[in-house]
C-alpha cells in the first residue's frame, strides 16, 4: 500500500496546483523543488485553470496494472492554456472520439484503486469540455 | 423550524454521469417480458466513477455559481449511502477538491435517501447561528440495486451540491424546513452487505407516502401555506408515479412535479434525487416563485422546505451549469457493460 | 587511451523457463570469458534495468562476480532503464582509463518471463516520470503509440510507413539463432497484427524476453587486432514522455552521437553499420533521425529503399534489433555492441556484412531522455 505517496501527491492530483518560480516566474505542473530554468528554489503555488486542448491521443487496449478495468480508454497528451504540456487521460468520450484541437476540462476521477483493501487514488483526468445548456 | 437569521442558497450545483442504460435492457436481461408503456433511462457511473468524483463535480458546479472564497465554507457534509470507503470521510476528499481544507467541518451524513436534507438543514442552522458565513452540504448516489431486483431498473447515479449564505446574497431564501422521522424498516442494508433489502409495498404506503405527507402537512401548517402558495414542488422521487401521488394527495397539481421528476431519464439516484430536483425547479425558476422541497429517506423520515426564489438568481445562475446540460449529454450502453462498469462482474 | 574488447558472449533471446536472472548472467559472463581466452576481471559491471523491482535478486554485479568465483572483484550494479547496457560499457571504460583496472567484464542482463505481461509493462513504466506518467497508467508503449500517432499527423502518413522499420529487423533476425523471433515479417501480417494501444500494434513494439550478454573490455595495445571503441558518450535531456512524443525529437541521442563520434575522430559517414535502438518502431525512426541519417520526418522513406539492409549502404539492425532478437530491457545495449563487435570481427556468420569497418552503436534510456553511443572499429 503506497498511502503516503498518494497524498503526499493530492493538491496538484485533486486540485492542478502547480509551482511559479519566485525566480523567473516559469509555471509548472505538477510542482517541482528546484526550477531547471534559473535554479530558483522558492516557488509560490500556481492554481492551473484546467482548461487544455489534445495535441494527440491514443486508445489504449493494453494497460499496465491496475488500469485493466478501464480498457479501451484514451490516453493523450494536452496543452494547458498556461502553455504546460500533459500527459493525461482522457474521459467521457468514446475514445475514437477524440480529436486533435479538442477542448477539455479537468475533472477529478478515480485513476486505480490498489486492491480490495488498498487506497484509491482520486486524481485529475481531462474531458471534452461540456456543452453548457 | 426556521434560523434567527434568514439564509438562503447562493448556489448549487449539480452532476450526472454521461452512461445511460435503458429499463428495457434491464428487464431483457432479467425477465423478457412486456415492459410498461413509456421507455426509462438510469444514468451509470463510467468505471472512474463513484460518489466522490460525482459529488466533487457537483460541488465545483456550485462553487462556480456562488463565485465565493473555498475558505469562507465552514462545513462540507455529504450524503451518500454509497461511500467508497467504509471508514473515511468521503466529504474531506470533496473539500480538499474545492480548497475548503483544513478550516472546514467534514463529515459524511447516512440516513437512506435523505442524508442530503438532513445535512442542509443543518447547513441551514450553521449559517443562521452566524457561526459561519457558508456551508456545503449535498448528497450523491451510485446506487445499489441486487441485479435482477425490481430497484435495478432505476437505480441511476449522480449528486446536487448547495451552498447556503445570508439570504441577502441568496437566489432563494428559505422560508421553514421541517422533519418528520419514525423508526421504519422499509428499506436498508446491513453492515458489509453490497445490495440492500427492502419491503417491497411495505416502502409505499406507511413508508413514503406517511413520512412525505406528514412533514409536509406540518410545514404547511407552521408556514400557513397553501399547495397554491407554491409555483413548484419537488418530492423524492424513487420512481416516476411515487412524487405524482404523494403530491396529488398533498393537493399539487401534476404540472407542477413532474418536470423535476428525473425518473425516466436517470433514475433514481438515492441521496442525490430530491436535491437534483430542486436544482431542476431552481434552473426553471423565476424571481418570487415559491418551492417546495421534500425528501425521503428511508429507516424512515422526511425533510421538507419551502423556498423563496429572489431577484438575483437570473445572474447568479447564469455563472453555473444546468442540470439540462447533463441530462442531454447521453451515451447509450447495454446490460453487459453496465454489469462491467458498475463491478458486478467477479474478476478476483 | 583505447579500449579494446577482448571477448563477448550471449544467451539466446528467449523465455528461459529453466532459467534464473542470475544463471543467464552468468552463462553470457562464461561465454564472453571463454572467447576472450584466460582473463581475470579486475572488476565486474552488471547491466539490470527491472530486477530489483520486479522482486528479483538485488545488487546483481555482486552476484554475478560470486556465481564466477571471484573473490577480489569490484563490482557495480547498473540501472539506467534501457540504457543500462550502454551506461556500464561507458562506466567500464572509466574504470580503465582511469588506470584503476585493466581488465573489466560487463555483462548485461533481464529476466522478464517470470513477471506477467501487466506487471512487466508496470514495472518498465517506472523508468518514465513515476509521479506524472507511471502513476497514471502511462507505459513506454502508450508513449510510442503516442509518438507515433503525432509522427504520422505531423508527416501525413499511413501506419504503414512503420512497416519498413518492422520488415528489415526481421529480415535481419530470420537468420539469427539467437533471435526470439526469427523470421521474416510480411506486409500483410505487420498490418493485421492485433493494436495495443492506436495506431501501435503488437508488431510495433520489440518482445520482451529473457537475455544477457557480456562482454570483456581491456586497456587497449597498440597493436590489437581486437574491436575497440573508439568514442562514447552518455547524454541526458529533460525527463518524461512528452517532449520526444510533441517535439518528434530525441536531443541526447542526438548529442550522444555526435559526442561519441567527434572522440571517436569520425564522420557518420565512416560507420559501416549501426545498432539503434528500436524498442518500438516510433523510437527506432526518431533515433534514425537524431543521429543524422535522415532528415526529420524521412526515416520512414528512408527504411523503404535498401539502404538499411545488410547489404545497404547502411545496415541497421543487423542481428534483428531488439524488433526480431528480442528486447531484453537492461542487457539491450549489450547485445547491441555484442553484435556490432561480432560483425566488425567478421564473426557474424550469416549476418555478415562486407567491409565492416567502424559501427555506431546507440541505446535509449527512459523513452530517450537518456542516450548511450558507442563508436567501434
Amino acid at each position: 500500500m503506497q498511502i503516503a505517496k498518494s497524498w503526499r501527491r493530492q493538491p496538484s492530483n485533486l486540485r492542478l496546483e502547480g509551482t511559479r518560480c519566485t525566480g523567473c516566474g516559469q509555471l509548472e505542473f505538477p510542482t517541482v523543488i528546484r526550477c531547471a530554468q534559473c535554479g530558483e528554489i522558492e516557488f509560490e503555488t500556481y492554481q492551473f485553470a484546467g482548461k487544455g486542448k489534445v495535441i494527440v491521443a491514443s486508445t489504449v487496449y493494453e494497460a499496465t496494472r491496475d488500469f485493466g478495468e478501464h480498457v479501451p480508454y484514451c490516453a493523450a497528451i494536452i496543452e494547458l492554456e498556461e502553455g504546460i504540456h500533459l500527459a493525461t487521460m482522457i474521459t467521457d468520450v468514446d475514445p475514437a472520439d477524440v480529436t486533435v484541437g479538442m477542448e477539455v476540462e479537468m475533472v477529478t476521477r478515480r485513476i486505480a484503486a490498489q486492491g480490495d483493501n488498498g487506497p484509491i487514488l482520486y486524481a485529475y483526468k481531462f474531458a471534452p469540455q461540456l456543452q453548457i445548456l | 423550524m426556521k434560523p434567527n437569521k434568514a439564509v438562503g442558497i447562493v448556489g448549487y450545483g449539480g452532476y450526472i454521469p454521461r452512461y445511460r442504460i435503458d429499463a428495457a435492457e434491464v428487464n431483457r436481461v432479467w425477465k423478457d417480458s412486456a415492459m410498461p408503456l413509456g421507455r426509462s433511462f438510469k444514468a451509470v457511473p463510467g468505471p472512474d466513477e463513484d460518489t466522490a468524483t460525482i459529488a466533487i463535480q457537483a460541488a465545483r458546479n456550485a462553487m462556480r455559481m456562488a463565485q465565493i472564497s473555498p475558505e469562507k465554507l465552514r462545513a462540507v457534509w455529504f450524503g451518500t449511502e454509497s461511500k467508497p470507503y467504509a471508514v473515511k470521510p468521503t466529504s474531506t476528499i470533496v473539500a480538499d477538491a474545492i480548497g475548503a481544507l483544513p478550516h472546514a467541518n467534514a463529515a459524511d451524513w447516512e440516513f437512506a435517501c435523505k442524508p442530503g436534507t438532513e445535512a442542509m438543514q443543518a447547513a441551514i442552522a450553521m449559517v443562521g447561528s452566524g457561526m459561519a458565513p457558508y456551508a456545503m452540504c449535498g448528497g450523491a448516489d451510485t446506487a445499489q440495486a441486487r441485479p435482477g431486483d425490481i430497484l435495478e431498473y432505476n437505480t441511476g447515479a449522480g449528486g446536487a451540491s448547495f451552498i447556503l449564505g445570508e439570504a441577502e446574497e441568496s437566489l432563494a431564501i428559505l422560508e421553514a424546513s421541517t422533519s418528520y422521522v419514525t423508526n421504519t424498516p422499509d428499506f436498508f442494508r446491513r453492515e458489509g452487505q453490497p445490495y440492500p433489502s427492502h419491503g417491497q409495498r411495505f416502502t409505499g404506503k406507511p413508508a413514503y407516502f406517511h413520512h412525505i405527507r406528514a412533514a409536509v402537512g406540518e410545514l404547511l401548517n407552521e408556514t400557513g401555506a397553501t399547495p397554491e402558495s407554491f409555483k413548484y414542488a419537488v418530492f423524492h422521487q424513487p420512481n416516476y408515479q411515487f412524487p405524482l401521488k404523494v403530491a396529488a394527495s398533498l393537493g399539487f397539481p401534476k404540472e407542477k412535479v413532474e418536470p423535476f421528476i428525473l425518473t425516466s431519464q436517470i433514475g433514481n439516484t438515492y441521496s442525490g434525487a430530491a436535491l437534483l430536483g430542486l436544482a431542476t425547479a431552481l434552473d426553471a425558476a423565476a424571481p418570487g416563485d415559491k418551492i417546495l422541497l421534500a425528501s425521503y429517506g428511508s429507516g424512515a423520515g422526511s425533510d421538507a422546505f419551502s423556498f423563496t426564489v429572489t431577484e438575483r438568481i437570473e445572474e447568479i445562475r447564469s455563472r453555473g451549469v444546468s442540470i439540462k446540460s447533463y441530462l442531454n449529454r447521453t451515451r447509450l450502453i447495454d446490460y453487459a457493460v453496465y454489469a462491467r462498469y458498475r463491478g458486478k462482474l467477479r474478476m478476483n | 587511451m583505447k579500449i579494446e574488447i577482448a571477448g563477448v558472449g550471449t544467451t539466446k533471446s528467449a523465455e528461459k523457463w529453466e532459467l534464473g536472472l542470475l544463471d543467464i548472467a552468468i552463462k553470457a559472463a562464461g561465454k564472453a570469458l571463454k572467447d576472450a581466452g584466460s582473463v581475470t576481471p579486475d572488476a565486474v559491471i552488471v547491466a539490470n534495468a527491472l530486477g530489483g523491482a520486479l522482486g528479483d535478486q538485488q545488487n546483481l554485479a555482486l552476484h554475478v562476480a560470486g556465481g564466477l568465483g571471484y573473490s577480489h572483484a569490484e563490482t557495480y550494479s547498473v540501472c539506467c532503464d534501457e540504457a543500462s547496457g550502454g551506461a556500464a560499457v561507458r562506466l567500464a571504460s572509466a574504470l580503465i582509463r582511469s588506470g584503476m583496472h585493466d581488465t573489466v567484464l560487463v555483462v548485461g542482463a533481464e529476466k522478464t518471463s517470470d513477471a506477467l505481461p501487466d506487471m512487466l509493462e508496470t514495472v518498465r513504466s517506472a523508468g518514465l516520470d513515476a509521479a506524472r506518467e507511471a502513476s497514471f497508467g502511462f507505459s513506454p508503449t502508450i508513449a510510442g503509440a503516442l509518438g507515433m500517432q503525432h509522427y504520422l499527423s505531423t508527416y501525413h502518413l499511413d501506419k504503414e510507413a512503420f512497416y519498413h522499420i518492422a520488415r528489415i529487423a526481421h529480415q535481419h533476425g530470420s537468420t539469427n539463432r539467437n533471435a526470439i523471433f526469427p523470421w521474416a515479417l510480411d506486409r500483410k501480417q505487420y498490418l493485421k497484427s492485433p493494436i495495443v494501444a492506436t495506431p501501435l500494434s503488437v508488431c510495433d513494439n520489440a518482445p520482451p524476453c529473457d537475455g544477457a550478454a557480456a562482454a570483456i573490455l581491456k586497456k587497449g595495445s597498440v597493436q590489437t587486432s581486437n574491436v575497440c571503441i573508439l568514442g562514447s558518450a552518455n547524454t541526458s535531456d529533460r525527463k518524461g514522455i512528452v517532449f520526444p512524443i510533441t517535439s518528434l525529437q530525441l536531443p541526447a541521442a542526438t548529442q550522444s552521437a555526435t559526442m561519441a563520434l567527434k572522440e571517436a575522430g569520425s564522420q557518420l559517414s565512416d560507420m559501416s553499420l549501426m545498432e539503434l535502438h528500436d524498442a518500438n518502431t516510433f523510437l527506432a525512426a526518431l533515433s534514425i533521425e537524431a543521429v543524422g541519417l535522415a532528415q526529420p520526418g524521412k526515416a520512414l522513406e528512408r527504411a523503404q529503399t535498401d539502404d538499411f539492409l545488410l547489404t545497404g549502404t547502411m545496415p541497421l539492425w543487423t542481428f534483428g534489433g531488439h524488433k526480431s532478437r528480442g528486447l531484453a530491457p537492461g542487457a539491450s545495449g549489450m547485445y547491441q555492441l555484442v553484435e556490432a563487435v561480432l560483425e566488425l570481427r567478421g564473426d557474424a556468420g550469416e549476418n555478415q556484412i562486407t567491409n565492416a569497418n567502424k559501427a555506431l552503436v546507440q541505446c535509449l534510456g527512459s523513452f530517450g531522455a537518456q542516450a548511450v553511443t558507442h563508436v567501434l572499429g
